[in-house]
């Protein structure tokens, strides 16, 4: 090991002795910590910036860009609560559905992303995508399977940096997905409908359908938490096998 | 025959035995129960609610071979699943085979045949195409060449061999799979004797270290890569170390990442023995039991800029074997490589390169080396390869779960087809090498020839075909080209492709897709069937063959490139050409295709191809070649039933076939004898043994100067595929990824006064393209290289690209040459 340079040893000194004095007061005056507006503010001179308090220095905005307000603590909005009533409405379901078809080349695809991304990191797209937020009118859905480790393996991004227009290269392309389900079967009218879509990597049904999910496609009843109780999901869609099955078994015929 | 519990107690004994039998016993049946191949999702083939019929496929792009299930609605492809069934992906794909259907329907699709005719390509029929290449052919079967592809299908690069080595005896056939794994083949060969991994992607379900070499598999392996770093998120443990030239998406999850200088992963590589044999690894009882240790016959050309056919090595194919070098002398070649010397080389911290020795060194750790182009595009290539094999080899990691060398494939069908088909020109199909007596015998057996049709001398390597038919008075006069876009593709343009248009009497065929840069060139354009409007079958990385049927009707007049050669084959024959004759004076393929009740169906008539499984009957006669090189293939039906089958396929008391995940292990591979552990029984030297190669640190064909500065390193993006033919045209594709660009250090852009999106030229001593800056982007190079992707058709890098290539495998270094950046 280097031997420790000279100048470090003031600098050591001073480190311990405010770790002390923070100990000591720590000791001395517990509640303070806890509410820092309470504590006495002493006026900064003229032309000296004021130093933050510790306690608040997780909270504050600070420093040259304190006068930004784009920060998403303070931006995101509060997500509709689970008991509100929920109306829906033929119209609100096809524009959901439109959305949803636009992001998608076929019903089943995984969706592109809408906004240019740093794809070298998943942990950002996970600060929204994680759980799902809402910042004003724009909603950032949760993921609706597990969590992997590479996102633009299956979701392609706009691109983003330093590569030139499309020009030169305009082929159109015929392909039509298919459009997809717009409504689960039901058994008899009043009966839970079954889930018309595979539900393989849309494990988290919250995901399209609970509280963040778009006006139109939001379940009547977010509260309740176990979806597949009531709403079946397609074994066949799943490509669930059954060990030995070298045909589809009779009760599937219909699907 | 010894029953299944006698034989594992057999392997238990050996195991307390010695300590190369333990590597053995990690592998033994116990923890890797066989389980039977899936079988086929039996929902498949019927339309659902929706009224789409789904059905398997593998995917149509890289060599992971992803399991794709295609729906299908109104004879058109509508929608696309991951396969849950298929073991690669386990119901994961990339967005590439998300949108996979997409590609069938770009609105330019080629659908009629077209003669240039004054500059002009020009409408034809199939009856006036087919006799253009005849009559080219007839004249003149001697200058004529095939050039074929990794993505040919198993049976369409069979009819296309046989075509050639039987029909034309000619060996002037070469896949463009030459630049993209044959030095990965070529580094099999040298420590196996016989081509192709002995461990599979279930490895990567249990490594514990996993090092990438010059590779970057988030975005050109991404299924893999996720397969690998989705086990972190559930729990596992597995230190991913990327050794790379430059920073990459790969590298943003490495817990170590290294850039090396290019070319010095040889040195990474005898870094990493040296160690080992200080840790005395050479006197490990597995080493002396089952390798030999091996040097090359002769020096190496010294002049790099004439690396290649120059190379004194290259003179003689069987040199490829090398020759025994003693311990002592082994140890003392290796002894300059400290972790210091090749830290000074590589750039790589020595203690970085103690580290991976170290976790190669335990026993407790499963360690896989895997890699891809950066290795195989190589004027070393072959000698990478062989070190990568080497240091598993000696360090012990190999022949346990989650313990081995992989080298990763680039396109769907390189294994299956260019190196198992032997669609190369040097091989016969069965991966028999042409220039060996007894397997050019079998060849004229199994095809009916009279003995002495297959040209005993290996043909043109891609290179070599391409500078034969570009270079003035060369021997090559018309090439047909298949599934490929040599015209975007080859490195060194102007040499190797550009100049056919200064050249006289050269006549280009290209059957394609696509208009592409390859078909602005061509002579005879040819609308080909592709990927699900055809039957096909490819094999992947891991050994795996995968079948899949027609789904759609090609659009227009497109036809199926294996109806294409079996058309000229026929007129041919028609025409009296004796090379189209068996032995019988019969087509060359009549018996291929014979009806039980002996009758030949008409299938070069287009209407009837579909009247018979082609493919089924080329398959069949393919089968019968598989079996000497332990390849053993399954029959035709079995791959329909199964989501893919590794080979060896053996049939088993029972009736079924069961496929092999790990080869030359005694309890995985029937062919290994019991009681021998492992037995690599393909040896060069025939006494069961693999190779540990000696092979030097070299500089690369083209370094930097003061004239060049810069380092040119070419390659890939997660979006786009091979040329881009395909995936340029699929919307969000392209709309993620629109553009090709050249990625600089913000150091070197400083200094040359340009931002993202300012154009610059990278000009080499053989061509200049001028392409926006990326700083900071997708990778990040360090400073003095430059990287620029090929995908982009308007954007041709190989201009700049030289044609280099390893002595032994004959595979450009598309990864490293000089170049100087300038404003614009």
């Amino acid at each position: 090991m280097k031997p420790t340079p000279t100048f470090m040893i003031p600098i050591c000194a001073v480190a311990i002795a405010v770790a002390l004095g923070g100990l000591a007061v720590g000791f001395g005056n517990p509640v303070a910590a806890w509410h820092p507006s309470e504590r006495h503010q002493v006026e900064a001179p003229e032309g000296v910036l004021p130093a933050v308090p510790y306690a608040q220095m997780n909270g504050k905005a600070r420093g040259p860009n304190s006068i930004y307000t784009s920060d998403l603590r303070t931006l995101v909005s509060v997500p509709p609560k689970t008991t509100d009533p929920v109306i829906q409405n033929e119209a609100d379901k096809q524009a959901a559905l439109a959305k949803r078809a636009a992001r998608r080349a076929y019903a089943g695809a995984p969706p592109v992303i809408p906004h240019p991304v740093n794809a070298n990191d998943v942990e950002s797209c996970y600060i929204c995508h994680g759980q799902g937020l809402v910042i004003d009118t724009i909603v950032a859905p949760k993921i609706s399977h597990q969590r992997y480790t590479n996102c633009t393996q299956c979701h392609a991004p706009v691109a983003v940096g330093a590569p030139g227009p499309d020009e030169g290269f305009v082929v159109t392309n015929t392909f039509q997905g298919a459009s997809g389900p717009t409504h689960g079967p039901r058994a008899y009218a009043g009966a839970p409908p079954q889930i018309p879509h595979p539900t393989h990597m849309r494990e988290n049904c919250t995901s399209c359908h609970g509280v963040l999910g778009k006006t139109g496609m939001r379940s009547t009843h977010p509260w309740r938490a176990n979806c597949t109780q009531c709403h079946t999901p397609s074994a066949m869609m799943d490509q669930v096998l059954f060990e030995g099955a070298s045909a589809p078994p009779v009760w599937m015929g219909g699907m | 025959m010894l029953s299944q519990f006698t034989r594992r107690e057999t392997l238990k004994l050996t195991a307390m035995a010695t300590a190369t039998a333990m590597l053995a016993s990690q592998l033994s049946a116990d923890e890797t129960p066989n389980a039977p191949a899936v079988p086929v999702n039996p929902h498949l083939g019927k339309p659902d609610a929706e009224g789409i019929t789904w059905n398997k496929s593998p995917c149509r792009f890289c060599g992971t071979g992803c399991g794709v299930l295609l729906g299908k609605k109104d004879n058109r492809i509508v929608a696309m699943q991951a396969d849950r069934q298929a073991d690669v992906n386990k119901g994961l794909c990339c967005v590439k085979g998300y949108h996979v259907g997409l590609i069938l329907y770009g609105q330019d699709r080629l659908t009629t045949p077209m003669k240039r005719v004054d500059g002009n390509l020009v409408p034809i029929t199939w009856e006036e195409a087919t006799q253009i290449i005849a009559e080219r052919i007839a004249a003149k079967p001697e200058a004529f060449a095939f050039y074929g592809s990794g993505q040919q299908t198993i049976p369409e690069g069979y009819i296309s061999n046989k075509f050639m080595k039987a029909g034309l005896s000619s060996n002037h056939i070469d896949p463009n799979a030459r630049l993209c794994m044959a030095s990965a083949a070529a580094g099999y060969n040298a420590t196996y004797g016989v081509d192709e991994p002995a461990g599979c992607y279930d490895d990567l379900d249990h490594c514990t270290v996993l090092i990438s070499w010059g590779n970057n598999p988030a975005e050109m392996h991404p299924v893999l890569f996720s397969r690998v770093m989705d086990r972190r998120l559930k729990g596992d443990k597995v230190l991913f170390i990327d050794l790379t030239t430059r920073r990459t998406r790969s590298s943003e999850q490495a817990d170590h990442v290294a850039f090396f200088k290019p070319n010095s992963d040889l040195a990474i590589a005898n870094g990493i023995i040296h160690l080992l044999i200080k840790k005395g690894f050479l006197e490990k009882d597995w080493v002396k039991k089952y390798y030999r240790l091996r040097q090359r016959v002769a020096e190496y050309c010294k002049d790099p800029t004439k690396r290649g056919d120059y190379d004194a090595e290259a003179i003689n194919p069987k040199n490829l074997d090398g020759k025994d070098i003693s311990a002592e002398e082994f140890v003392k070649n290796l002894e300059p490589y400290t972790p210091e010397y090749v830290e000074k080389i590589s750039g790589v911290p020595a203690d970085l390169i103690r580290l991976i020795t170290d976790k190669m060194a335990d026993p407790n750790e499963r360690v896989i080396s895997w890699w891809c182009m950066g290795p195989n595009q190589h004027t070393r290539g072959t000698a990478m390869n062989s070190l990568l094999h080497s240091i598993h080899h000696l360090s012990g990691q190999w022949g346990k779960i989650g313990a081995s060398a992989l080298s990763l494939t680039g396109q769907p069908s390189a294994c299956g087809t260019a190196r198992e088909v032997g669609t190369f020109s040097h091989l016969l199909p069965g991966h028999l090498p042409i220039l060996n007596d007894h397997y050019r015998e079998i060849a004229e057996e199994i095809w009916h020839v009279p003995a002495g049709r297959i040209n005993p001398k290996i043909g043109f390597h891609t290179v070599k075909m391409w500078d034969e038919f570009c270079k003035d008075g060369g021997a090559i006069d018309t090439i047909w080209v298949q599934v490929t876009n040599p015209g975007q593709t080859l490195p060194n343009q102007h040499k190797l492709f550009l100049k056919k248009k200064e050249r006289t009497g050269k006549f280009l065929i290209v059957s394609d897709v696509y208009p592409t840069a390859t078909t602005a060139l061509a002579d005879l354009v040819l609308p080909s069937a592709m990927y699900v409007e055809k039957n096909g079958m490819y094999g992947n990385a891991e050994r795996k063959t995968q079948q899949w049927f027609k789904m759609v009707d090609p659009p227009g007049q497109a036809r199926d490139d294996g109806w294409q050669v079996l058309a000229v084959s026929r007129l041919l024959f028609d025409k009296g050409l004796p090379g189209m004759k068996d032995k019988d004076d019969d087509w060359i393929f009549a018996r291929t295709l014979r009806n039980e009740d002996g009758t030949i169906p008409d299938v070069w008539r287009w209407e009837q191809y579909y009247s018979i499984n082609v493919d089924q009957r080329m398959f069949e006669e393919y089968r019968k070649f598989t079996t000497h090189k332990h390849k053993d293939l399954a029959p035709y039906e079995e791959y329909v039933a199964a989501h893919g089958l590794r080979w060896p396929v053996i049939k088993q008391p029972d009736g079924s076939w069961k496929e092999t995940r790990w080869r030359f292990v005694e309890g995985q591979d029937p062919y290994v004898k019991p009681g021998t552990g492992i037995q690599f029984y393909h040896s060069n030297t025939k006494d069961d043994k693999a190779f540990i190669w000696w092979h030097p640190y070299e500089a690369a064909a083209e370094e930097p100067d003061n004239d060049y500065p810069f380092w040119l390193c070419t390659g890939r993006v997660l979006e786009h595929w091979h040329s881009g033919t395909m995936t340029m045209r699929v919307p969000p594709l392209r709309r993620s990824m629109p553009h090709a660009y050249v990625e600089m250090h913000p150091d070197d852009a400083s200094a040359l006064g340009v931002k993202s999106g300012d154009k610059v030229e990278v000009v080499s001593r053989r061509g200049q393209l001028a392409l926006p800056v990326w700083i900071n982007g997708r990778g990040q190079p360090p400073k003095g290289t430059v990287f620029v992707p090929f995908f982009d058709e308007r954007l041709l890098i190989n201009l700049v690209t030289l044609d280099a290539h390893d002595p032994f495998s004959k595979q450009p270094d598309f990864k490293k040459c000089a170049v100087q950046v300038r404003r614009v």
